[in-house]
């Protein structure tokens, strides 16, 4: 399977204290690979680093077999950020206005949106369910429906791979039902590689196909949710108390 | 025709002040949904110190205050990479350095003059054809730039990360975005002075926040609504002699609270039928 995210090596600290040490990642082309580990782990730095948002100090980071400084084809990757239901809420802005942002490596600079565009945003939100709300305030949505609509904006410009950093904070189970649900369908139908950062760890165990543990500066994957030795990784990274319960969402 | 309209320079400061009430609220929108509306404040400041030099040394004052607030706008950028936590630090050491160095050099030309009351309050009879020039030749260069990057502009003031994400070239978008906020303040100068020139970046887009219905609905409803006070606003500071700036700035919040009591209004109506309804 191709290759498409790369870390070798990597080392990152915020002022001189590492936070990062050596970490060593392969993503592969349809993978669904879900980040889990305690508060402070730098989850959210991981993917940071992948997105080029932070640069290391030490390693390199390769995605679609380019360096990360030298990446230029975003609209391969998609991004929803762990505060992307945070926005200033009286921001005027429709859906369809939220959405179409993420369409600027197909428009090009300087250049308006055109009825191909127009037709691309409708497309997405009609994958997520909110094609109806295409003319409504975004601020007006709910907190899943927002997120819903942050999905179609990641998902726009057809990307390859899409980042999720803690998605499901803030909004209620049952919208992170049909949440999970939606990331796999675009897993299984539409084979885009996803990377989901997590403090859910029963979610995450079923749902994903791959997971890496962090923890004490260090990253572990193992290859197949099933047989992780869950006991002994999270013993390690969660503190000896920690005891993973399985469960579904069916509350 | 109008009397108002048989003279020169009334013909002069309503053109000029058509021109101001499409650029203010074109940049201003951007401005207030950044939370970056102090930065006009800031800049109209170093744009007194610019107009004081002029005056001081005898060089077309619009000129030179173009390039002090240009210079501050770039020096704003720099400070806030220093200051990254505090952003609105870089805009107070700026504000603080206009009003010293406006100060300074007001003092040195010995005190206030006519000219310089002008720049302060705003002044339509003063609009010189020079003036004129410069502001529809800037204006157009910046009320196209706005329409070339309204899709990056708007992205960059909902969700700058994600923007820069989405492959926009923000760095270089804000650098000239400062410069064109900074161009706006200094063109607007002459019609609704100095001291106000922030309030009509502010006022019509706070207006327009509160009906619109789309980003794309906001930006025009402000520069109707800014068209409305500066043209008005012009015509009232003409027939009872007032300040053009003041005028128009009072009309722009006599604007905004018309929208607000009809908002309410018409708020209050639904809840009564709904009431009947039920």
């Amino acid at each position: 399977m191709e290759k498409v995210i790369s870390l070798k090596d990597v080392s990152f600290g915020y002022d001189q204290n590492l936070v990062l040490e050596n970490i060593h990642l392969d993503v592969f082309q349809g993978d669904y690979l879900g980040i889990v580990g305690p508060n402070g782990s730098a989850k959210s730095t991981l993917l940071k680093l992948m997105l080029g948002i932070l640069k290391p100090q030490r390693g390199t980071i390769q995605i679609f077999g380019q360096d990360i400084e030298k990446f230029r084809d975003w609209g391969k990757i998609g991004y929803v950020a762990q505060k992307a239901t945070s926005f200033n809420v009286g921001f005027p802005a429709t859906v369809e206005e939220v959405v179409g942002g993420n369409l600027y490596t197909s428009i090009g600079l300087c250049r308006g949106i055109k009825r191909i565009h127009r037709d691309k945003i409708h497309k997405a939100l009609e994958f997520v369910g909110m094609e109806d709300y295409c003319n409504r305030l975004i601020g007006n949505l709910s907190g899943g429906q927002q997120q819903k609509v942050f999905i179609a904006r990641a998902l726009v410009s057809s990307p390859q791979i899409i980042f999720l950093d803690e998605p499901t904070v803030g909004i209620d189970l049952k919208s992170q039902e049909e949440f999970y649900r939606l990331l796999e369908k675009l897993h299984k139908e539409m084979q885009i590689t996803i990377l989901m950062v997590s403090h859910d760890i029963g979610v995450i165990t079923e749902k994903v196909t791959r997971v890496a543990c962090m923890g004490d500066k260090r990253l572990i994957t193992h290859q197949s949710c099933c047989n992780i030795p869950f006991s002994e990784v999270m013993a390690q990274f969660y503190g000896e108390k920690m005891k993973l319960m399985l469960h579904h969402h069916q509350h | 025709m109008l009397e108002i309209l048989q003279y020169g320079f009334m013909q002069r400061a309503l053109l000029a002040g058509m021109i101001v009430g499409i650029l203010c609220p074109l940049i201003g929108i951007f401005l207030v949904l950044r939370r970056m509306s102090l930065i006009g404040d800031s800049l109209s400041h170093v744009a007194l110190a610019g107009v004081a030099a002029g005056i001081f040394g005898g060089i077309y004052p619009l000129g030179t205050a173009l390039i002090f607030s240009v210079g501050a706008a770039l020096a704003i950028e720099q400070l806030r990479k220093s200051y990254q936590q505090y952003a609105e630090l870089a805009i107070a050491i700026i504000l603080s350095a206009g009003i010293g160095t406006a100060v300074v050099l007001i003092s040195l030309a010995k005190g206030f003059n006519v000219d310089l009351f002008g720049y302060l309050f705003g002044s339509i009879t003063t609009v010189r054809k020079e003036d004129l020039w410069l502001i529809t030749g800037l204006g157009i260069l910046i009320v196209l730039s706005i329409k070339l990057l309204y899709k990056e502009l708007f992205y960059i003031a909902f969700d700058e990360e994600g923007a820069r994400l989405a492959g926009i070239p923000v760095k270089g978008i804000n650098h000239f975005f400062i410069l064109m906020i900074a161009t706006t303040i200094t063109l607007s100068m002459r019609i609704v002075g100095i001291l106000l020139v922030s309030s009509l970046m502010v006022i019509p887009v706070a207006t327009s926040l509160q009906v619109a219905k789309s980003f794309k609905h906001a930006t025009i409803l402000s520069v109707i609504f800014a068209q409305g006070a500066v043209i008005l606003g012009i015509f009232i500071s003409y027939y009872f002699e007032l300040a053009s700036g003041g005028t128009i700035v009072l009309l722009a919040v006599a604007i905004l609270l018309v929208v607000l009591i009809g908002k309410k209004a018409a708020r209050w109506v639904k809840g009564d039928r709904l009431k009947n309804i039920h």
